[in-house]
């Protein structure tokens, strides 16, 4: 944890309010757009930001300052996330498939990504392509994805997160991009990429 | 395209994963493997594409929100609020319901009776405690001479002391001795904490 951080850290529980704000507003954004590329709506993404930075703030005193602050606070969102998804009453069209050369089964939900017009806007084209990509990864293998390259979590950090056995990371990781990788050349080829075929 | 069999340590040599020796190797066979070159060039734009995917700022309102329910002073604020509302509803509703339960007829007849039966209670209890002082009294006129008889126990010793007394000495000596005690005792008087001389005193008998 950087000094910082740290700093941070004692001031929230020395009760400076201030803290409290430096804190929220230098991680909602990161926490946010994890939670919004896992759940896909806007108003759960909202609330799971909001019920991370509430369990963070009322584990604070349980912080190990050893460990990095942003792992530990991505660590609460991941599994928040996870059990939202699991929670969830939604009608997804549900498919179990088997992905080639893995012994592992995985179901792929497909719903309306439920992103508004104007957000969805907002986004560069690329990162729009890549976004949707990312959202069509059964949640399993989106929640590493995300965790390593856009949270820039370590394979440890990430086993550690999510309670997996490190080996499971790297495989579900591997896993996850050659999947990306194959439905990005797919879309370079003009080829309409159909996952529920 | 059929897959090269080395295309398998492909991620673990783009990720530093593998070991000095079998990155060497594997960059060897890089050189001459046109399939292994073209995942590696797929998965470093599909690298570059998921390094660059923005972070989105839910901006100041969502802020407003986790503070609210985060921020101690806030929650405080929050609480206080929710029981003042508590209070306010409940008193409401008690009063609505005393109003109610009092405009009803059947409720008059009972407030009578309970009135009514309070009050010859209160007067029973009244002339009852008047009955006692009086019939106290009576009996005082008649014990004065249990108070004559401690009288002559008492003013024997009385007088015996007085002549004691009388003579200057014993006179100056007790004179001296309830002066020293009132002294002591004002010394030992409870008194506020203060330091003297370094030490805490605070008096004995606030000990």
């Amino acid at each position: 944890m950087s000094g910082e951080e740290a700093g941070l850290v004692r001031r929230c529980l020395a009760g400076d309010e201030k803290a409290y704000r430096e804190l929220v507003e230098r991680y909602q954004g990161q926490v946010y757009s994890l939670a919004l590329r896992m759940v896909r709506r806007a108003e759960d993404a909202e609330d799971l930001t909001q019920e991370t930075f509430v369990r963070m703030f009322r584990a604070l005193s349980r912080y190990d300052p050893e460990r990095p602050f942003a792992a530990w606070l991505f660590t609460i969102a991941s599994r928040l996330c996870i059990d939202h998804i699991r929670r969830r009453k939604v009608s997804p069209i549900s498919l179990t498939q088997r992905e080639r050369e893995s012994d592992e089964e995985y179901e792929i939900e497909v719903e309306d990504p439920g992103l508004k017009p104007d957000e969805a806007a907002a986004h560069s084209e690329e990162s729009e392509r890549t976004s949707a990509l990312i959202e069509s990864l059964p949640p399993h293998y989106r929640i590493v994805v995300l965790l390593r390259h856009v949270q820039d979590l370590s394979y440890e950090e990430i086993a550690e997160a999510l309670h997996l056995p490190l080996g499971t990371v790297k495989a579900r990781i591997h896993r996850a991009r050659a999947l990306l990788k194959l439905r990005m050349e797919s879309r370079m080829e003009g080829e309409t990429h159909e996952p529920l075929q | 395209m059929n897959r090269c069999s080395e295309s398998e340590r492909i991620q673990d040599w783009l990720d530093g994963e593998l070991p000095s020796a079998s990155a060497r190797a594997f960059e060897r066979h890089l050189d001459g493997c046109r399939r292994c070159e073209a995942e590696v060039r797929a998965l470093r734009a599909l690298y570059a594409s998921l390094d660059r995917l923005p972070v989105w700022d839910p901006g100041p309102r969502l802020t407003e929100q986790i503070l609210d329910r985060t921020l101690p002073s806030r929650v405080r604020h929050h609480v206080l609020t929710a029981i003042g509302w508590c209070y306010t509803a409940l008193s409401a509703v008690t009063t609505f319901a005393f109003i109610s339960w009092i405009v009803r007829p059947a409720t008059h007849v009972w407030l009578g009776h309970v009135v009514t039966t309070v009050s010859t209670r209160l007067i029973d209890t009244g002339l009852f405690t008047l009955d006692a002082i009086v019939a106290l009294a009576l009996h005082l006129e008649r014990g004065w001479g249990l108070v004559e008889v401690l009288g002559g126990w008492v003013l024997p010793v009385a007088r015996a002391l007085a002549a004691v007394a009388s003579d200057p000495w014993i006179a100056a000596a007790l004179s001296a001795a309830a002066l020293c005690s009132a002294a002591l005792l004002w010394w030992i008087r409870p008194r506020p904490a203060h330091i003297v001389k370094g030490n805490r005193h605070v008096g004995i008998l606030a000990l």
